[in-house]
Parts: C-alpha cells; structure tokens; sequence
C-alpha cells in the first residue's frame, strides 16, 4: 500500500505519537522449541504437477539455513483409489508430474518420515476460474496533488469470473519482474460476490518496462484458511489479535498445508 | 441478628423457585415489625458545601459520643434515626470544618446543613479537615473513593488532570499500556468494568485512542470505585463499577472556571438560575493538534484530529421533598482527511428526580439514555467505502432507601434497560467506470434488541460496636428481544436451522440470581478485618481481535450460545489506621471464579460477519492476589504507597492445547507511589513512580519459511512477558491568588522524567539486508514536559 508525506502524516498523528515515540532493536531473550515439521505440498490442476517440500522449523534468532527433511515416504491417493508413491527429487522436495485432476476430485496425502512419524491431509479440487482481463491505470494517492510525487503508482484491475454452484476461495500472487512479492499476496473468498465477475482492485508500485504478472490461484478451503491465518500471524503488535500458529489440515504436529488449485496467469509490460 | 443472617443464609442455599416467597416471609416478619414498634424519631436532610450548595456524598453524620451515626447517600442525603432526647450531631467530611449542631429530639424534622472548606483560598491544596476512619469503620472492601483535589495533583502526560490515571495508582487497579485509558480491575478485563457517569453507562471511556479519558476533571464531583463486595444496587459487569458523579453547579453565585494546556483547553461555567434552588453547570473540553498542524502546516487544511466533551446539567428543587437533576454528556473523537475518516463517542443524558417520601425513606427515579458509535469512511477514486456501528441503551430506573433505625439501612429497587445493539455493517459503493457498472456491496446485519431486567434488595446493618454488615441479593432477567433470525448452526460454523421471531418478540432468556455481602468486625477503635463475597452476572459481552481493544470493538448480547459471563469473588482485608487517622493501611485478598468467558477463536472472521457466535470460544477464569495499601492524609507531604501481587488466568478448550495461561493483564507486580509535599500555600509538587511485570504476551520461540514467507513459531498462548514497565512523573503547581475573586495557578510537569523507554508493542520481524530476525521495541513516549494554566473566578 503505498504512503505519500501526508499520508503518513495522518498514519502517524492518528496513532497519537507523532513527536514522542521511536523504534529500537532489541535484545530480547525468547524461548526455544524443539524443531518442528513444516510440510508446503501443493497440487496444480494446470499442470497436473504436484510437490511437496518439507523442512524443519528453526529457532528465532538462528539464522542457518532451514533444514530439509529427507527420506521421508509420501504417497498421494485420489478418490480412495490407489496410492502412488511421490519420489523425492532434491533433498527434502517430493514432486512428481502428470497427475490428472478434476473438479471435486478428493486426494488424501500421507507422509512418514523416516523416523516414523506419520502426517496425513486431505483436500478437494476447486472449479478454478481464469482470469478475464487485467487493466492497469496510473494512480495518484488521495491528498497527494500539492506534494512533488515522484514514486508511480499504478491501480491494477484484475477481473475473473466466479463459479456460482460452490463456495470459492482464491490466492492472487503478485510478480514484478518474475520475483514473486512474497508480502502482497491477496487473499479473497466470494462471500458477497457468489457467481459474480469479481473484480479485484489493488495498487502496485511499479516503473516504466517493468512487467507485472498476475497468478489467480483458485484454491480449496483449507489452502486458503492457512494463507489466511498466516496473515493474521504476520499482523503483530497490540492492536492485531494474539498471534497463533496457522492450522493447516495436517494431522498430527506438522504446521503446513496441502493445497489443490487451478492457476490462470496473466502478464503485462508497463509502457 | 442471628434471625436475619440465617434467613440471608437460606436464601443463599434455597432452591431458586422458592426465592421470592421467602423474600416476602423475611419482609413480613423481620422488618414490618421493626417499623410498626419503632419509638424513635428521624433527623434528615443533606449535607452540603456552603458556598457552592454541592452536596458532600458519604459524608459523616454522628452523634457526639459516636455511637450512634450514619453517611450520607450517593445523593447527598442522610437519615439518623435516634430516640427522644438532646444530643449534639456531628457533621464531617473530608477536607471540610466539622460542624456540630445540638438539637432537642421530640418529632422528626429536617436539616439541612451546609459545611465550610477548610482552607478555601488554596482550593487545590490538599487541606488537613475532619480525619475519617470510614475505611476501618465502613462495611464497603475493596473499595475506594477518589479524593479529587489529590487526583488534581497527580503529574500526567501532556498536563491534562485525568481522575481516571489517578485511580490507576490504587490497589488492584492496572492501566492499559502507555497512552491507554483503558483498565483492568483484580485481573478482570477491560470490558468487565460498570463505567456510570450519573448512572448512565459509559462504554468507551477513551479518547484519541486512549491518551485521555472521557471524563473532564472540572465537571466531575466525586468518583467511587468497587473492586469487590459491590452492592446489590449495581450489576451487569462483572470485575468492577465506577460511580461517576456529575458536579450540580453552584447554587450561590456564578462561577467560571477552566484551564489552557498545550493541547487541550477547557471552560466549566456554573450557578445559580434561582439562588439556592436551581442552579446550571457547562463545561467543555477540546483538543487543537489538528489547529497547531493546521496553523504552520497550510498543505494540512483538511486535518480533522480533536476530540471534545461537553457536560451540562441542571437541578431545581422544589420545596424540601423533590429535587429535579437533567444532565448529559456528548464527547466524540474525530480523525481525518478528506479521503479517509473515523470518528466514534458517547452520549448520555440523565433526568433524575430525588423525593423523600417520609422522614426515613428516601427515593431515586431515574431516566437515563447512553449510546457509544462509531464509523469510517474513505474514499479513492470511483470507490467508497463505509463502517458503521453502536449500542443504544434506555434505562429505566428505581431506588429506594428505607432508614429503619440508626443501625439499620433498607435498599432496594429495580431497573429496566432496553439494549438496542447495532452490529458492524459496511457498504462499497462503486460508481460507474469504463469496466463497471454502478455497484454497491453491503453487508446489513439485523440490529439485535433485548431487555436486561434487575431487581435488588439490600440491607446495612450494625449489629454492635464491633460487628456489622452489607448483604443483598439482586435478581437479574436478560431477554432477547425480536425482530430476529435465530440460527442453528453444526460444528463447521454452518447454518442447519433458523427460526424467525416476530418482532417485539421475547424469545429467550438467561437468569442471574446473585447474593452480596459484606462483613466487618471493628477490631478496636483504629483496626478492622472485613470479608465479602459477591456473585455478579454479565449479559453483554465486548470483543475484541486485538490485544490492546480498540474503538471499533463490538458489543454484543448474551444469547443461547452466549450464556452470560459469572463472578464469583471472595475478598477479606485488614484495615488500619494510625497517629489519629492520618495514616491508613490495608491488606487486602482476593480470589474469583470466572465462567462463560468470550474470546475469538484463533483466525475469527469478524468483519461484517453475521454468525459471528460461530466465530466464538467459551472458557473459565479465575483471578487471585493480595493488595497493599499505605496511605498519608494529612502534613506537607502525603501521599500513599500502593502494591498488589496478581495471578489472572483463562482456559478455553480450543486455544493453547485446552490449558490454561495467563491473560494480557497478568501483571504479577504492581507498585505505585504518590507523594505530594506542600513548600508552602504557594507552592506544591508531586511526583508518582510506578513499577508492574510487563504484559503476558505471546512472543515466537521459532520460525520457519512458507512460500518465501518467514513466518513465527509459537508455542505457548501468552507464555512470555513484555519488559517490566517503570516510568517517574513529577509536576510542580504555583498558585497565585493575590486577588481573591480570580484564582489562577500554573502547572508544570514532566511525564516519565527519566525517558525511560517503555515498550508500547514489540514486533519480530526479518531484516531484509542482513536477513537476520529481530525484535523491534516501540516506545510512545519518552520524557514528555507540558505546562497548563488554570484559573477560576
């Protein structure tokens, strides 16, 4: 979200302590806890590909690289069918190609380390949507006509159409320049949109040659309620809820989640 | 005696089907009788300040030999009771000459008697008058009232006299964190506070988020908190009450009054419409930030930032039985510019008429309104976007005060509130672009209504020198009221069922049957042990997503699903005074059972959400500690210690694995010191310190990455502390009052001298150079020095 001078004037005075607070860092002593498993599967109805990475959490203040959790077993059976074994292809990355997926199809994964500890999920595939069009319009920040704006803001339209019979959830992954904007994903359910074309306002940072990629992941329940937990965690400090640790639908002590979604992917170049 | 306590006891242990046909037995033969063979004749009337006419709440009234007395009410009357004959009375209050008037007994009569300021030319000095020892002598525990010419002159951020951080410094009560007026009362939460300003409900008591506190110091008379043992005429919350009581205005002469600080100012104006029987009070209150902004910034024309109060109220009398009050109060903070704005407050308005019916019964009608709102808006190109929601109460209300006998007091009555709750809605609305067509999104959740019932009964009793006591029972009825959808929903959150109730319909009820009662055994003359229990019931609930609560927090009702919040509390204390009462020192415990507590569930979907009770959690709580409390009232330096130990817990099956952990507000150390020292008339400082175990907050012990994210580990909900909080203020008043009809003094002071930087909110975040994590402290204030100048002619 982008703040011009005046903006943060406003920020800053409506918290009521413009002139006497200041940031510091500071040494704090924190617990430490006991690695725990942290399992990212995901399955991709546009490519038929699915991959699941596994790591081990780390304590707050190491910063080693995560540590990934190799040998583990991981099979993935769908509709109560037969399992088939995912083969690990880097250490600690499961994926494999070429998985056929429908709407409303059920998978259910299991995963068993090789310590013997076992986490199981279960998804359904979503109705995905595409993307309709993506317009872009260059944006000036309210109150910011008198100030010398420098920085290009730009209000990005993004419109895709919803599936009425279900309940739908959506992820929409930023790119500039192919990075992914790790911090500016937008989460969005068609509670009061059912059926609808949904259009999706937001306001992007972004300089002339620069190419913006729009990814709409239409996502099942439970990828969505863990990116949406994960916001709430993100959001800290006394006026945010207490911070938890995201559900995810694995059993057992793995934080995580398995995802099944349809991507629709759209590009455009900034003149 | 032993009649009344067993039938208290039976009541207590009686099946409640068989209540109020015991309550009529008790009625019949144990009090009629007193009343039809009583032999005694009634002294009543009001005590008052001379020169203003305001009465003097709880002020003492005693026959010489002080074995026969009484206070007077929250209205200022009293009713002594005694048998024929010569006595001299004794009339006393705190900071004022004592006065004693013999009188002749042979029929009651009425006297009114007015009591003279010690000192009145250094009105803000705190003077040395008649030494009150009601703290040992009374049946009240865990209860303080706040002397407001001490919480004048306690230093405060930005120079503004708040009564409210004075009454922060006491035992048991914890402030929210810097900037924040809210408070927390024996380990309760916030929203577990009974606010009353004339007896209406105050349900945000912050402004500009909690730096200030509704209340403007010039218009309030007197402040009263119940922590524990809280009489059966208040109920419905469930920590504590503040009786909040508006000053009348001067009945004699006009007055003008106010004070210019360097973000606020205010004016108070006040007196006689009719000498000595009506009189008017004004008084107005606000901030001028956005003015300063303004005045050097002229790019910032469009800045809304102030908040204001005004108080009014008016009282006429007419004849010696009835008097007329109507008072109100309007505040409302407002932020923004002319794309974005938020603004939310309170009003009340207060008709009350007091009427004596007889020499020994005294009677309160009262009509009150109160509502707390709040809205946003904003708008950016073709979208705009608007919040709003409030809670609207009318309250209907009738009390009683019978005087037996000189030992014996009779409350009771009744109270009606009619709860209009108007739940967060918002609206888009888009206007037509080349892409759309004109579009409005709305949520509308229907207003919900109920009707919270009361009825109270409760007696003060002295049975002998060395024992007396306070017991009572209320019996409270909540019902909701239709128009409404009554939702069922499975264990997803997903609705199965509705029923539809008409509107005006009753259509469910939650029942609240709660005893009270105090003891105190006199010890001796200057030492007492007193004990309590109470049961408290709380039909309306506030939640909150945050951890510090903010104005868009939302109240809501008790219902099926939301089964109304219980206390159970036990208090006991010691009470002691020294060197002829000029010092007083208590130690006081408690322990309270706390069930039906309201949270949100980890990850709530509360905005906008029309089942939100699915959104819901229901747990238990329990809070115990010991408070200390030493006191001087009198000499050139005075001032008291204050220390509590606290333990604060909650459990609720779906948060941190079922167990339980401490709430925010567990602070385990809480100490505060409050001295005053007088140079001379002229010139008086102050200084406070105070020192508490930072907040339980719930701080990562790891982390991990997801999708290039680096997202926290927690392990334990509020397992971990924020930094310990310490800070010294010191202020220093000059008064100059050369000319007697202008008084005028100056304030300095400078709020946490030491700049100490206390941590406001810690946040972890990752450094995107170094890619370390880190915690991040953010201090509000450091020394803060303000200066204010105050007048009164």
């Amino acid at each position: 979200m982008p703040y011009n001078k005046k903006t943060r004037l406003f920020i800053f005075l409506f918290i009521g302590a413009s002139f006497f607070s200041c940031t510091d860092i500071i040494e704090l002593n924190l617990k430490n806890t006991e690695p725990k498993v942290i399992i990212e599967a995901n399955l991709n109805m546009s490519d038929s590909s699915f991959c699941a990475t596994i790591t081990m959490s780390n304590d707050f203040y190491d910063s080693s690289e995560f540590l990934k959790l190799e040998n583990a077993s991981v099979s993935l059976q769908k509709n109560s069918d037969f399992a088939f074994l995912i083969p690990e292809t880097e250490p600690g990355v499961y994926s494999k190609k070429g998985i056929v997926v429908n709407p409303s199809d059920e998978f259910l994964l299991n995963i068993t380390s090789s310590e013997g500890e076992k986490y199981t999920a279960k998804a359904s595939a979503p109705s995905p949507s595409q993307i309709l069009y993506v317009i872009p319009s260059p944006f000036i920040p309210p109150g910011s006509e008198q100030n010398n704006q420098t920085e290009k803001y730009y209000q990005i339209v993004c419109a895709w159409k919803d599936t009425a019979t279900v309940d739908n959830y959506y992820r929409i992954k930023p790119y500039i320049n192919n990075t992914f904007l790790s911090d500016d994903y937008i989460l969005v359910n068609d509670n009061y949109n059912n059926g609808d074309t949904i259009l999706l306002v937001t306001i992007f940072e972004i300089y002339p040659g620069d190419t913006l990629s729009l990814e709409l992941l239409t996502v099942n329940k439970e990828y969505y309620s863990f990116f949406s937990d994960v916001n709430y965690t993100l959001s800290q400090g006394p006026n945010y809820t207490t911070p938890y640790n995201p559900k995810g639908n694995f059993s057992g002590s793995a934080v995580g989640y398995f995802g099944i979604y349809g991507l629709s992917r759209f590009e455009l170049l900034i003149y | 005696m032993q009649l009344n306590l067993f039938s208290l006891l039976y009541l207590l242990i009686m099946p409640e089907f068989t209540i109020s046909k015991t309550f009529f037995l008790f009625l019949l033969f144990f009090i009629i009788p007193l009343v039809l063979f009583s032999q005694n004749f009634s002294l009543t009337g009001y005590v008052s300040d001379i020169n203003s006419g305001e009465e003097l709440l709880f002020a003492s009234i005693t026959t010489n030999d002080n074995t026969k007395g009484t206070v007077s009410n929250e209205y200022g009357f009293y009713s002594l009771t005694l048998p024929k004959g010569k006595y001299k009375i004794i009339f006393s209050y705190s900071g004022y000459q004592k006065k004693e008037i013999e009188i002749e007994l042979y029929k009651s009569f009425s006297l009114n008697v007015g009591l003279k300021q010690i000192d009145n030319e250094v009105e803000e000095v705190v003077v040395t008058g008649e030494r009150s020892d009601k703290n040992v002598t009374g049946t009240e525990v865990g209860t303080i009232q706040i002397d407001l010419k001490e919480s004048k002159l306690v230093p405060v951020i930005f120079g503004e006299q708040d009564i409210f951080k004075s009454m922060q410094l006491l035992p048991g009560i914890s402030s929210g964190s810097d900037g924040n007026s809210g408070f927390f009362v024996r380990g309760g939460d916030s929203d577990q506070n009974l606010i009353l300003l004339d007896e209406a409900p105050v349900y945000n008591a912050s402004h500009l988020l909690g730096f200030f506190s509704v209340f403007n110091s010039d218009a309030i008379k007197d402040l009263k908190i119940y922590k524990g043992g809280v009489p059966a005429q208040y109920g419905g919350r469930i920590a504590s009450v503040t009786d909040i009581r508006m000053k009348n205005g001067n009945l004699n002469r006009w007055e003008t009054s106010g004070g210019i600080g360097l973000i606020s100012s205010r004016l108070t104006v006040e007196g006689p419409v009719f000498k000595n029987k009506s009189s008017v009070i004004f008084s107005a209150r606000r901030t001028y930030a956005d003015l300063l902004v303004k005045a050097f910034k002229k790019e910032y024309t469009d800045l809304n930032l102030y908040f204001f109060d005004l108080n009014a109220k008016a009282n006429i009398k007419f004849g010696n039985k009835n008097r007329l009050f109507l008072s109100g109060y309007w505040g409302r903070d407002i932020f923004g510019m002319d794309f974005i704005g938020f603004d939310w407050g309170n009003k009340t308005a207060t008709i009350r008429l007091n009427h004596i019916f007889s020499a020994s019964v005294f009677s309160n009608t009262t009509f009150i309104y109160s509502d707390y709102n709040y809205g946003f808006d904003a708008g950016f190109n073709n979208f705009n976007i608007a919040l709003d929601a409030g809670i609207y109460d009318y309250n209907f209300k009738q009390d009683y005060n019978w005087y037996l006998k000189n030992n014996r007091t009779i409350s009771f009555g009744w109270q009606s509130i009619y709860h209009r709750f108007k739940p967060m809605g918002f609206k888009i609305i888009q206007t037509a672009d080349s892409l759309s067509e004109d579009k409005i999104t709305e949520t509308k959740i229907d207003e919900q209504k109920a009707l919270e019932s009361s009825f109270y009964f409760a007696e003060k009793h002295t049975f002998n020198n060395e024992l007396s006591a306070e017991y009572g029972i209320r019996f409270n009825l909540f019902n909701n009221i239709g128009y409404a959808v009554e939702k069922t929903y499975n264990e997803s959150g997903e609705v199965v069922d509705s029923v539809t109730h008409k509107n005006n319909e009753f259509y469910h009820h939650n029942f609240c049957f709660e005893p009270r009662i105090n003891i105190t055994y006199l010890i001796n003359k200057t030492s007492s042990f007193k004990a309590s229990y109470s049961k408290i019931g709380q039909f309306l609930h506030l939640l909150s997503n945050s951890t510090s609560g903010s104005p868009t927090d939302m109240w809501i009702p008790s219902s099926e699903k939301v089964l109304p919040e219980i206390s159970n509390q036990f208090s006991f204390g010691y009470f002691r005074n020294f060197s002829d009462n000029n010092y007083e020192l208590s130690f006081e415990g408690f322990y309270k059972l706390l069930s039906n507590q309201v949270d949100y569930k980890d990850g709530a979907d509360a905005f906008g959400n029309p089942d939100i009770e699915t959104e819901l959690v229901f747990g238990k709580g329990r809070a115990y500690g010991l408070e200390f409390f030493l006191k001087r009232n009198y000499g050139n330096l005075n001032g008291w210690i204050s220390y509590t130990l606290l333990k604060s817990e909650r459990q609720f099956d779906e948060i941190n694995f079922g167990l339980p952990f401490s709430a925010r507000q567990d602070r385990t150390h809480d100490f505060s010191l409050v001295l005053t020292y007088k140079f001379n008339p002229q010139i008086i400082s102050s200084v406070t310190w105070v020192y508490n175990t930072g907040d339980a907050v719930t701080f990562p012990a790891g982390k991990y990455q997801i999708d290039g994210q680096i997202i926290n580990l927690y392990t334990e909900r509020n397992g971990d502390r924020m930094p310990d909080y310490h800070r010294m203020d010191f202020g220093i008043t000059f008064i100059f009052n050369k000319n007697k009809r202008f008084y005028n003094e100056l304030n300095i002071s400078a709020f946490n001298v030491y700049n100490r930087k206390n941590a406001y909110s810690i946040t972890f975040k990752t450094d995107e150079q170094t890619g370390k994590t880190e915690a991040e402290r953010l201090a509000l204030f450091g020394i803060v020095p303000s200066v204010s100048w105050n007048f009164k002619f």
